[in-house]
């Protein structure tokens, strides 16, 4: 028999608990939650974190090292049922901390409405892949990054003031997009943001390549960072091609000799691109941008350090002398 | 009529003729950036004034090229500078966006890039080839991984 759910409703006055807001943005934590409320963390966990299935075990006996789970909505390859709880709850802490949903469908219509000029056929070509278990765990981790100015902690940041340039990821197999006038598949693309939708998206190519860091734990991780900088960083574009002699402008080099360049070539791109980068190695490899690119590692230092507001001048209000305010 | 920077485009193109003394009495205040490089182009002097939007690029006393930034091109209309100019010679790769695209109209000295929505930047240069145009002044961006 089952137990009567309980509501989520917080109590009259009670502040609303993380989980809860979650559960209000993401119906798939919050069916999470209900049944964690309703039949316990166990019983739960065998229910969202489904067991693999005869066939499963029978395939894994046979030599697979994985098999396919459902995780609130989103297919991850998970090696055992450890790794499938705790993708259950990658998902929904990125959710409850961060504000943002894993939904690889909020990115397919992102991606297809980015692509005004494709063909029908192509657009149905588009189709979600399924994660692998240590893709979510590298956006965890480059999610945490950014931690100051995501979810809740946002509003206690100097970033309050605009609303968050990151809700949703997801994974496809392939970025779909136009190269020299074209509309096309574009296999090697490992991630991208569309800052229409707020999304960003990791791609197949991502699983393997390796451009930046031989560990690919690493290279995923960065591969997120990157992406997540073209949003959360856009606010500092502006004042980060005034600050370097290498932009003219947020397309164009000065071509100025001695300047500093980006730390990648791949940064040579444009001004927004040699940013991520920076984001890139200043989370991942500070001695390396420290090394190459001084005057960048000091502008991210400025950077995240802005996340932080200002203590107030004259410290605190003195405290009331009316004892009838005055707090013992 | 394309107006683009708030000229039309004859008259931009038309300001490719001027030699540097007859840049330096048109417009006020102008400043050099010497030896610098735009794209393939180097050795090249930059020439801005704050009276116009754009940068003149000087190999001596010849015109290479002039640059007009994405932030002079908001009133530029796409539908009218692509139909003005009609089939472009060369479509390319642009280092304006990862969807963006670069229509080179060699035999008109101008090249714009644009991401379908709107003028990003706009190049004009001495009428040439589309092989001297790809050889000498473009500068293919890195292949887009992310």
């Amino acid at each position: 028999m089952a137990a009567p759910a309980r509501s989520l409703e917080p109590a009259p006055g009670a502040p609303e608990a993380p989980t809860v807001a979650a559960a209000r943005r993401d119906p798939a934590a919050a069916q999470i939650i209900a049944l964690q409320q309703s039949a316990g963390n166990r019983a739960v966990a065998s229910l969202i974190a489904r067991a693999p299935t005869f066939v499963d075990r029978i395939g894994m006996f046979f030599g697979k090292k994985t098999y396919l789970a459902t995780v609130a909505g989103e297919q991850v390859h998970v090696a055992s049922e450890d790794e499938e709880k705790d993708a259950a709850r990658i998902i929904a802490a990125i959710s409850s901390t961060y504000g943002i949903d894993v939904s690889s469908v909020k990115l397919m219509k992102a991606l297809k409405g980015a692509n005004k000029q494709a063909t029908k056929a192509q657009l149905d070509k588009v189709s979600k892949r399924p994660w692998l278990y240590k893709e979510l765990q590298a956006i965890e981790r480059a999610l945490a990054h950014y931690a100051p100015i995501l979810g809740k902690a946002r509003a206690g940041s100097t970033r309050s003031v605009a609303p968050q340039e990151l809700v949703a990821v997801g994974k496809l197999e392939e970025r779909l997009g136009v190269k020299a006038g074209k509309t096309v598949f574009k296999p090697t693309v490992m991630g991208t943001y569309f800052s229409e939708s707020q999304t960003f998206a990791m791609y197949k190519h991502g699983e393997t390549a390796t451009p930046d860091f031989s560990d690919i734990d690493k290279q995923i991780e960065g591969t997120a960072i990157h992406e997540i900088a073209h949003g959360l960083f856009q606010y500092a574009e502006a004042d980060f091609v005034k600050t370097f002699d290498y932009w003219l402008d947020e397309d164009t080099a000065s071509g100025k000799a001695g300047a500093e360049p980006p730390p990648t070539d791949y940064g040579q791109t444009s001004a927004a691109e040699d940013l991520a980068e920076c984001a890139m190695l200043y989370f991942l490899d500070r001695p390396r941008l420290e090394k190459d690119c001084p005057l960048r590692t000091a502008f991210m230092d400025k950077l995240v350090k802005g996340w932080e507001p200002e203590p107030l001048k004259g410290g605190w209000p003195e405290q009331a002398k009316d004892p009838e305010t005055a707090i013992a | 009529m394309t107006v683009v920077a708030g000229y039309e485009l004859a008259d931009l193109l038309a300001l490719r003729d001027l030699s540097r003394d007859e840049l330096e009495a048109r417009f006020d205040g102008v400043e050099t950036d010497p030896n610098v490089r735009y794209e393939r182009i180097e050795p090249v002097d930059r020439l801005h004034s704050d009276a116009f939007p754009g940068h003149f690029y000087f190999r001596g006393d010849e015109l290479a090229l002039l640059y007009i930034p994405r932030s002079a091109l908001r009133d530029a209309g796409l539908g009218e500078l692509a139909r003005e100019l009609g089939e472009p010679a060369a479509t390319l790769s642009s280092r304006t966006g990862e969807d963006s695209t670069l229509y080179v109209y060699p035999g008109r000295g101008v090249a714009f890039a644009s991401d379908g929505e709107q003028v990003e930047i706009l190049e004009l240069f001495p009428p040439t080839t589309r092989e001297a145009y790809e050889a000498g002044i473009y500068d293919p961006p890195p292949e887009r991984i992310r």
